[in-house]
């Protein structure tokens, strides 16, 4: 799911870090107006930061490659706008500790992942207007299963559609949707596990939800 | 990031204000390399830097494990959709050449950016990391997750270890089955949560009491002196990505 440094052009890693700085600059400006201490938004953004760090140990084989629950759904809903920025942060530590990623890519991984934390906080909002366990229940599956959905047609399209080759559209589709297709189990997964956590957490701690 | 050596070599002497900058270009740089007769030069520099950094050879292939899934595929699919030309034909697998060598280019390329990436983070010493890193204009709030990160992928590692540990002295183990698991494992994961939310904003809080974020002032952190090694190799390398990036023009340019 993360894209290894010298694998994209130069072009693209630095479109990558403007986009992502326009989005950090953003989301910080939107979180600043939601979290009025800082202490509170910082605090937030480096525990979870630091959980989509300790995920990215957890290897879960689906031959022949092996896959890790990438928690962007979970980091939308807990964190609202200062997801963005910590999944940036958490894949800065990524890239500097066990070279997942990388520093030139950085800005592509933080796009990719970053702004699929957001798209799932949006659907998350959006269906969870209703009240209830249930609605949650829902609400949360589907935000976790958005994550990984996006994330990976995000990585694929770039990887494909950026890297030099001699290929045909038709190829390249197919390509992309294999790797989606790929990832069903693991975005079912995480499903599953943020609808759980979304649930558990309005039953003790609601106010932990955006 | 950091590691102790004696003596320390010119890399991790280098003003980690100028090191991160100039090595940074030059992955940019190297990314921006396409040419076939351009790209040997790439590992050359790769394996100069490694040298100078007294890195142990060890930790390099440690660094070449996590990307080399992603790069496996991207290669496999590139020789074998990629171009016309027919390389090597067995049975119904045909290789084809332009795609052999795109992907054996993109190899050489990954392996050298990588390569710098990771002298760049392991000779960086941690200590006034964070001075360091605002003066290469990251902002403030980043570099205060990013401090708060590194602090609480420990306390996250231990909380749950005691966790596991009371859990299982309870009776209470996951089992073989889906459910089962799920309902000892969701419990955890967002009581580890719930901890940690709470923990993180006290600590904050007792880091800003202790005067965390006040230790220099910014005039003070940028009339720093650099000296005239940390400049040179500053130039140097800085010289090196630009003219890669010229050179890389120039060959393109039909």
């Amino acid at each position: 799911m993360h894209i290894p440094d010298g694998m994209l052009p130069g072009e693209i890693c630095i479109a990558g870090y403007a986009g992502t700085a326009a989005l950090t600059w953003l989301c910080v400006k939107k979180a600043q107006n939601t979290y009025k201490e800082p202490a509170k938004l910082v605090s937030r953004a480096s525990v979870m930061a630091a959980a989509f760090f300790v995920v990215s140990w957890i290897h879960i084989p689906l031959p022949p490659v092996s896959v890790h629950p990438i928690l962007a759904g979970l980091m939308g809903i807990l964190l609202g706008w200062i997801s963005f920025p910590a999944i940036l942060v958490g894949l800065f530590f990524q890239a500097a500790m066990f070279g997942h990623g990388g520093f030139t890519t950085l800005g592509v991984n933080a796009l990719s992942m970053g702004g699929a934390s957001l798209v799932s906080w949006a659907v998350y909002r959006l269906l969870r207007r209703k009240p209830g366990e249930k609605a949650i229940l829902i609400a949360g599956f589907v935000a976790g299963f958005t994550g990984v959905s996006v994330a990976v047609i995000f990585t694929g399209s770039v990887l494909i559609l950026t890297i030099p080759s001699y290929i045909d559209t038709g190829i390249e589709i197919s390509g992309i949707l294999a790797m989606a297709v790929a990832h069903i189990p693991v975005a079912l997964g995480e499903g599953v596990f943020t609808g759980l956590i979304a649930r558990f957490l309005l039953k003790v701690k609601p106010d932990m939800l955006v | 990031m950091s590691s102790e050596y004696s003596p320390a070599t010119v890399l991790e002497n280098w003003d980690t204000s100028l090191k991160i900058p100039a090595l940074f270009i030059l992955m940019m740089s190297m990314a921006f390399i396409r040419e076939t007769t351009l790209l040997p030069v790439l590992p050359v520099i790769a394996s100069v830097l490694f040298i100078l950094s007294g890195l142990p050879f060890s930790l390099l292939l440690s660094r070449f494990r996590a990307p080399a899934y992603i790069l496996l595929f991207v290669s496999v699919f590139l020789m074998l959709f990629s171009g016309d030309e027919v390389l090597v034909r067995t049975g119904p697998v045909t290789l084809k050449l332009q795609g052999t060598i795109i992907a054996l280019t993109t190899w050489l390329r990954v392996l050298s950016v990588i390569t710098v990436g990771m002298v760049m983070i392991h000779t960086t010493p941690l200590t006034g990391l964070s001075e360091k890193l605002k003066k290469v204009r990251i902002p403030r709030i980043l570099i205060d997750i990013g401090i708060m990160t590194g602090r609480y992928i420990m306390v996250i590692g231990e909380d749950y270890n005691q966790m596991k540990t009371a859990r299982k002295l309870r009776g209470y183990v996951p089992g073989k089955s889906l459910t089962r698991r799920f309902r000892v494992i969701i419990p955890t994961a967002a009581t580890l949560l719930i901890k940690g939310f709470q923990q993180s904003e006290m600590v904050f809080n007792a880091m800003c009491m202790r005067g965390y974020g006040n230790s220099i002032p910014e005039n003070e952190i940028l009339s720093e002196k650099h000296s005239k090694i940390d400049i040179v190799l500053f130039f140097a390398i800085t010289a090196v990505s630009v003219f890669l990036v010229i050179l890389e023009v120039i060959v393109e340019t039909p």
